[in-house]
């Protein structure tokens, strides 16, 4: 099943076209309130101390969010790109559940890698209607590092038992750094239920040893 | 031999004099030499003498230029006298060797052998022959062979001279402090003046800051420089910028300010850097055993590495203050200053601590605050999105993803830190410290409460100053006193220090770095004897 069908399955039908059609007509809001687009064609963004690209800018706000949203999916600087998400994230988290849906997709399914991660690890701390569908789309992601960041992320999220059977489906991951990470998971959400199948990983891959050894103590068995 | 140490450190534009040690020649042309090793000899009229050896500074000062320039008035050509026998010889003959293109002869005004051209015959005679020896860098050791010929250029005798200059020294933090520099920017709304006027109500005109404006905002004091110097016997010295190839904003910076007369800035390397070139991921540990200028220490990892290799290479070399590598691939920044640095305490065994961020530390402190404590500074998408206490307390994703950095990281570089400087368990101090994962830098860490370890050293004399960031757990902004982390953190440093806690919070702890980063401390260079056993690299 590619990503796409799968966040179908996950999200309301209504939702995977509603806040693109929003954000392809954003643009013309500026006709009435040019302040919109000022703010984001001209947004506060900073290198921080590793030379990495941030947005800081204390006037960006919710009502900014489609615009900033159109020029993310404009950008191509591969520097650029991924500050705006680190934007777009911040406001996710203050903008209402009507953008659910663009922060799921997004985590789930953008082509940058770092922009997927972005929205990924905001997503520990997001209310399930985002969170749900945008990790266990980013778990079904071809590209490893990216199931890696979901399975991570998965384990300490504020409702992290509610991911545990995601995550022992993913205890055979072909991935070895995932499979490891799926292990620290299991332990970070600490739900008993998952110690056989921790064991029996084990069992399978000895590569897990420390790994599953930590978790298990986390789930509070032997 | 002789030596009168020089008790005051003559610094910045001051002659650069040599040592000269008169003592007994290393001759292979005679067998009768004078013994003067005895104290208050003079040399013996019957030999060939000169100095055992001539210790000197690099030439490193005005952007190395002199040494381009060629004076022979320079204030770094070490004068150095040969005194003939008493056969008065036909001529001289000097042979340097064991450098390549660092040191060079000189004699009358002019250059009369380096690397490329060797050897030189002078004219002999009774007189003492005046030489000068330059050095182009440091620790750079040459060996000058000086031969009495005849008149049919047969040696009559021969001594060798040594020709030493100063290895490179990096500073820690024990030394005193002179100034401390920072940045001061604004940029989008957000600026550093808490910060910038927090150093100069604290201590006067021992600050300076540079003008972000010329310098593109770059707050990043730390990285772009490291101050160190070289010292000789009689205690003259040279400071030393080395600046970085990570060239941001404050590229320029080191020339502008630094650069000139006693004062050196060097470059080792080009190209691309990384984020481990910076210079808050080079730090220097106080003198412990085996090495009394301390231990240079820096972070490095799978995939995170300085490419500054000229440097690393010279460092490595110079064995003085023998580097070491600590992990730091678990960090986004990667700079071994975001979680450990070393401060002065006369309690101590050896005079220091060892300070290392500790999670445990940090929730004793957490876990003991009333959860309805309100966190204004951490509150909102713009900062770390916990309104109180018992948010972050009840994050329980924050509280075992802390818990694997204790265990992954913290531990085993504490215990590798206490292996490789000898430490003792009562030098180490555990500070509060809490991480969060950055998502556009690959899931790796900075500090979510301010990392209070990144901190600033400087005691101008009066007693140690630490300048630490505000680590703002509490719900009255403009009340350190109502802080427990301040508390926390004040109980568990030495009690002798002043601690000022700074507010870094949004230029500097918003991009990933904190008061360490920001700022930078000239010091007055360790006049600690290396030369007696030359510690140096190459011997």
């Amino acid at each position: 099943m590619n990503r796409l069908a799968l966040l179908a399955l996950l999200l309301p039908a209504s939702a995977l076209a509603g806040w693109q059609d929003d954000v392809a007509n954003a643009r013309a809001a500026c006709d009435t309130d040019a302040s919109l687009c000022d703010v984001v064609d001209n947004l506060g963004v900073r290198e921080n101390r590793a030379g990495l690209w941030f947005v800081q800018d204390s006037r960006l706000g919710v009502e900014h969010l489609p615009v900033l949203l159109h020029r993310m999916q404009q950008e191509t600087d591969r520097m650029m790109r991924p500050a705006l998400a680190t934007g777009i994230a911040q406001l996710f988290t203050d903008a209402d559940a009507s953008w659910h849906p663009a922060w799921a997709e997004l985590a789930a399914t953008d082509p940058s890698p770092q922009v997927r991660s972005i929205f990924i690890t905001e997503l520990r701390r997001a209310p399930m209607t985002a969170a749900g569908p945008g990790l266990r789309g980013a778990l079904a992601h071809e590209d490893a590092l990216t199931r890696r960041d979901a399975a991570s992320v998965m384990g300490r999220q504020l409702e992290a038992k509610a991911f545990v059977d995601d995550l022992l489906g993913a205890l055979d991951d072909d991935d070895a750094v995932v499979r490891k990470t799926v292990v620290r998971a299991l332990g970070h959400a600490a739900d008993p239920k998952a110690a056989d199948a921790v064991r029996a990983a084990v069992e399978a891959d000895d590569q897990l040893a420390n790994e599953a050894r930590r978790a298990l103590e986390r789930m509070g068995v032997e | 031999m002789r030596l009168v140490p020089h008790p005051f450190l003559a610094r910045r534009g001051t002659l650069l004099a040599a040592v000269l040690l008169l003592a007994a020649c290393k001759g292979s042309g005679s067998s009768d030499l004078a013994d003067s090793d005895d104290p208050g000899d003079v040399p013996d009229p019957v030999v060939l003498n000169g100095p055992e050896t001539v210790y000197g500074l690099p030439n490193l000062d005005n952007l190395a230029d002199d040494w381009t320039k060629q004076d022979y008035d320079d204030d770094e050509l070490v004068p150095f006298e040969i005194v003939p026998s008493a056969v008065a010889p036909a001529s001289f003959r000097l042979t340097l060797s064991g450098t390549e293109q660092s040191a060079r002869i000189w004699h009358d005004g002019e250059i009369v052998a380096t690397g490329g051209t060797p050897e030189v015959e002078l004219d002999g005679g009774t007189e003492p022959l005046e030489l000068r020896v330059e050095f182009k860098d440091f620790d750079t050791d040459a060996v000058l062979e000086v031969e009495e010929l005849d008149e049919n250029g047969d040696v009559l005798q021969s001594i060798e001279v040594a020709l030493r200059a100063s290895p490179l020294f990096l500073n820690h933090h024990l030394q005193p402090a002179e100034l401390i520099i920072a940045t001061e920017v604004s940029v989008y709304g957000f600026d550093n003046d808490a910060m910038v006027e927090g150093y100069a109500n604290a201590i006067g005109e021992r600050f300076e800051s540079a003008n972000g404006n010329r310098y593109f905002q770059d707050p990043w004091m730390q990285d772009e420089l490291e101050f160190g110097y070289g010292v000789l016997p009689d205690g003259q010295a040279l400071d030393l910028v080395i600046d970085s190839i990570r060239d941001r904003g404050l590229d320029d910076y080191p020339e502008d300010v630094w650069a000139g007369e006693g004062f050196g800035v060097k470059t080792w390397g080009r190209g691309y850097a990384s984020s481990q070139d910076s210079f808050g991921n080079l730090e220097v540990s106080p003198p412990v055993d085996d090495f009394p200028f301390g231990r240079i220490y820096y972070g490095a990892g799978r995939g995170y590495a300085p490419q500054a290799t000229k440097l690393f290479d010279v460092l490595e070399e110079n064995r003085i203050q023998e580097p070491f590598q600590v992990d730091i691939s678990w960090l986004c920044v990667g700079h071994v200053d975001e979680f450990m640095t070393f401060v002065p305490d006369s309690t101590a065994p050896r005079g220091f601590r060892f300070v290392i961020n500790d999670v445990d530390a940090a929730y004793e402190v957490l876990d003991a605050m009333d959860p309805a404590t309100p966190l204004p500074r951490y509150a909102g998408r713009q900062n770390h999105n916990y309104d109180t206490v018992g948010e972050l307390v009840d994050d329980n994703g924050l509280r075992v993803h802390n818990e694997d950095v204790q265990l992954d990281h913290l531990d085993p570089i504490r215990e590798q830190m206490i292996a490789e400087l000898g430490l003792l368990d009562e030098e180490v101090v555990l500070l509060p410290g809490l991480f969060e994962e950055i998502g556009y830098c690959g899931n790796t860490n900075a500090a979510l409460i301010p990392g209070m370890a990144n901190l600033i050293v400087a005691d101008f004399g009066e007693g140690t100053n630490l300048f630490i960031a505000d680590p703002f757990l509490r719900s009255n902004l403009n009340d350190q006193s109502s802080d427990p982390m301040i508390q926390a953190v004040q109980d568990a440093l030495p009690a002798e220090a002043e601690l000022h806690f700074l507010d870094d919070w949004d230029v500097y702890h918003l991009g990933l770095g904190e008061v360490h980063c920001g700022s930078n401390v000239l010091r007055t260079p360790s006049p600690t004897d290396w030369w007696t056993n030359d510690l140096g690299g190459s011997k």
